[in-house]
């Protein structure tokens, strides 16, 4: 048994030597682009909204609110227009953020000194993965190794370890792209409106991943813990996109969530905005979409008493 | 349980076989027992009530066969056949059929109509919507070949119910074999129970069995899946492809199938190695046959004897008329076919395979003619390469069956292949359509997998000896590192769990 110990010691040592070389080599070596990015499709590069937001991200400053959840956060929830009202408010949204990654967020970077209010936007697609994309972008941009190392290895998946070497590799690098509808304060919006005809895919049964109900329990868990006020909210949708999937998703939250005394604004369908005028594409609003949404959004938090009212300042 | 997932590798096995070299060896059985029932009931939990009522029926029915004469011993191995048949023909077949007399009536304008499977609930007793069992065709064939067994005399009834059920159930093997015989396995646990001729702890062992397990985990995450998700690609939507890719995709099927069995087979016997127990060979290089039969000496090994000992020689093997053998070769590979899966698909699969080793014997006097005149047998070596070739290529022709959804798609590939144009603006229409660099990355790697099969396979076989120091480790390090950089890890089934 002892042998047994110290061989398998000394392989390990040899295996993890073999595989820095081997990513070392396939990240200097570049053809287009470096190799590496071409083993496989869940590298992502450094840079883009999470990174620009997370550069932005002043651990110190006090927030009225912080929203947080997928690209329907970052893309729908307005800072300006909180702003417009007196709010201070800071989008943690990031791509196709699950409830293990929101998790993640949470626990790092949020806590009750300094924020009065999380609004999580809720999205029945971030619940049915198992959050390989959102962690593949934040690995690469989250301010803190610990934070990428705590998310990558809360993803159980082996895929996190060459997500966490990337990002090491990448670390004293420069950041490689930029979003140009990034607008500051965590928040992008794009003003196009949908000119194609857009194919909604139907019947496709919502089935909850295990990890992903979790973390969201978690979170919610989480926030209560620190003594931070929780909203649920999700913004408005298409008429035409599929109904049946936020329904499955409301069947598992409405029980959960009466138990704790949470809200949940769900504007989905509640709402007259046109399905190719007020979105960019077949889920997201556009800005004069995200205008109106925003505006339905505080009135509801003002009405109900989670941000107080204050004088409304001109756009 | 699936051999690829975490809960596998990082709890499940490490547990059961420290657990196992803990215990002492009279609770051994015990222990593998308990653990073989929560790693099947990790699929569906249900279902082991199943397995319980094959292993009830085969356990008595050994019992009775021993201790009877004449033709109740008969009587009861034909019970013991009819309840594992029956079992496979309710729980596989019962759609098929149904359906196909469905339509058969439809046709000459009977309406007739019988529940699916998947509408039945036994009086309340299961909910709706089963599905098919997993691994049910394995453990039936397994459980089977013991009452066989015992009604030759070949083999003493097990009298303890609890290590007849380790024998059906033992985890490694329980879900896609290899089928293993009561003269292996049973003997084995029974030697684990009794003084324990293996149950000491065993570094070589141990070692031999961890190398094979990784060897498996990199033929399925590296090569199995990878090339599944450009094969599902293609078969998925194979009116959208033409020849090249639909080609291109048969090859890869080929490998995927390959390594998804082979992986799980040597994950299986790896797992098993570990703790002391030698389970059956089920792959020896088989795209490296140069004749059908040949390949089916070395591909499924485990299912091929099976049929062979059960099925081909009660049927009277090659010692009767040519008519009669042909027949007889034919039968085995349509039930062979049938085995694998209700489906029209494997039938034809099955009888193509049957029908190759027909025209084989057939044509075996031609050979020689044939080699004469074109000097080949000068050349034994270019023969066998090009016997080979032909040989993989004759099954590849065959796994087009095998893998379509349904027969219609599986004429189309074959008319697409062989009757249009092959334009590489086709292949690249197939790299578009999938994720960033798995085209070419899949390719590289199936090349790579080429290479060094026949080399670890020998080292796994102990047909070479692997190297041992630093090069040992850094040889077996880099199927790790190839394992980490290029697996897929979606935690995807294998291929023949549906079997």
């Amino acid at each position: 048994m002892k042998r047994l110990f110290t061989q398998g010691l000394k392989f390990l040592g040899v295996t993890l030597a073999l595989y820095l070389l081997t990513f070392l080599a396939l990240y200097k070596i570049s053809i287009g682009k470096p190799l590496i990015y071409r083993t496989a499709d869940y590298y992502q590069w450094k840079g883009g909204v999470a990174q620009a937001k997370f550069a932005e991200w002043d651990p110190s400053a006090k927030w009225d609110a912080v929203v947080i959840g997928s690209s329907h956060a970052y893309r729908g929830y307005d800072p300006r227009v909180f702003a417009a009202r007196g709010y201070r408010m800071f989008n943690l949204g990031s791509t196709a953020q699950t409830p293990l990654s929101t998790y993640t967020i949470l626990k790092n970077y949020v806590d009750s000194s300094r924020t009065k209010l999380v609004i999580l936007d809720l999205y029945e697609n971030t619940m049915d993965q198992d959050g390989l994309e959102s962690v593949s972008d934040l690995s690469q941009n989250l301010p803190t190794d610990l934070a990428a190392a705590e998310l990558t290895a809360r993803f159980r998946d082996l895929r996190g370890v060459n997500m966490f070497t990337l990002r090491m590799l990448n670390k004293q690098g420069p950041v490689m792209y930029k979003d140009p509808n990034y607008k500051g304060n965590g928040f992008a919006i794009k003003t196009d409106s949908v000119k194609r005809k857009i194919t909604y895919e139907r019947g496709k049964t919502l089935k909850l991943n295990d990890r992903q109900k979790e973390y969201f329990v978690k979170c919610l868990d989480l926030c209560a813990e620190r003594g931070i006020s929780v909203v649920l909210a999700t913004h408005f949708y298409p008429h035409q996109s599929d109904q049946q999937r936020h329904l499955d998703l409301k069947r598992w939250v409405e029980p959960l969530i009466a138990d704790r005394g949470i809200l949940w604004l769900d504007f989905s369908y509640s709402h007259t905005l046109s399905d190719t005028n007020h979105f960019c594409d077949h889920n997201h609003m556009n800005e004069a979409g995200s205008r109106i949404f925003n505006e339905r959004l505080l009135d509801s938090l003002e009405a109900k008493g989670y941000l107080p009212h204050l004088s409304r300042v001109p756009l | 349980m699936l051999f690829n997932s975490a809960e596998f590798c990082l709890f499940f096995f490490p547990l059961v076989t420290g657990l196992y070299f803990v215990l002492p060896h009279k609770w051994r059985w015990l222990l593998l027992l308990g653990a073989s029932c929560w790693f099947y009931m990790a699929f569906v939990p249900l279902f082991i009530a199943i397995l319980a009522f094959t292993i009830g029926v085969d356990y008595f029915a050994g019992l009775a066969i021993e201790r009877n004469e004449g033709s109740r011993r008969k009587f009861f191995l034909v019970a013991s056949i009819i309840a594992n048949v029956g079992v496979l023909a309710v729980f596989k077949y019962w759609d098929f059929l149904n359906g196909n007399l469905t339509s058969l009536f439809g046709s000459i304008g009977i309406e007739y109509h019988l529940p699916k499977l998947n509408e039945w609930t036994f009086f309340g007793f299961l909910p709706a919507g089963m599905v098919l069992p997993i691994g049910l065709s394995f453990h039936t064939f397994q459980s089977l070949s013991y009452t066989i067994e015992v009604y030759r005399k070949h083999q003493k009834a097990e009298h303890r119910f609890g290590v007849f059920a380790l024998y059906v159930m033992f985890y490694p093997q329980l879900v896609a074999g290899p089928i293993e015989r009561p003269a292996n396995l049973l003997n084995q646990l029974n030697a684990q129970e009794g003084a324990g001729i293996r149950s000491h702890f065993n570094y070589d062992r141990v070692v031999w069995g961890l190398k094979q397990m990784l060897w498996g985990f990199f033929k399925k995450l590296v090569i199995a899946d990878r090339c599944g998700f450009l094969v599902d690609q293609v078969y998925g939507h194979t009116g959208q492809y033409e020849g090249l890719s639909l080609l291109l995709a048969t090859y890869l099927f080929a490998f995927q199938i390959y390594c998804d069995f082979s992986g799980y087979t040597d994950i299986a016997l790896g797992a098993a190695r570990v703790m002391g127990f030698d389970l059956m060979v089920n792959f020896r290089t088989p795209y490296r046959s140069a004749s059908i039969s040949e390949f089916w000496s070395r591909w499924h090994i485990s299912l091929s004897s099976w049929f062979r000992d059960y099925l081909y020689i009660p049927l009277g093997g090659n010692r009767v008329v040519k008519w009669r053998w042909y027949y007889n070769l034919f039968i085995v590979f349509l039930v062979s076919g049938l085995w694998h899966g209700a489906n029209w698909t494997y039938i034809i699969w099955g009888s193509i395979h049957g029908f190759y080793l027909i025209l084989a014997a057939i044509f075996v006097p031609y050979w020689k003619t044939f080699d004469l005149a074109t000097g080949l047998s000068k050349w034994p070596r270019i023969k066998r390469w090009a016997n080979v070739l032909i040989t993989f290529h004759l099954v590849l022709l065959a796994w087009v069956f095998f893998r379509a959804n349904n027969v219609h798609d599986a004429f189309l590939v074959c008319e697409r292949i062989f009757n249009t144009p092959w334009h590489f603006a086709d292949l690249f229409k197939l790299y578009k359509a999938l994720p960033t660099s798995l085209f070419e990355v899949t390719i590289a790697l199936t090349a790579v997998f080429l290479l060094i099969d026949p080399v670890y396979d020998a080292w796994i076989k102990r047909e070479h000896a692997w190297p041992t120091g630093w090069k040992g480790m850094a040889a077996f390090g880099a199927l790790a590192v190839f394992i980490l950089l290029f697996g897929y890890f979606g935690s995807t089934s294998f291929i023949y769990f549906q079997f």
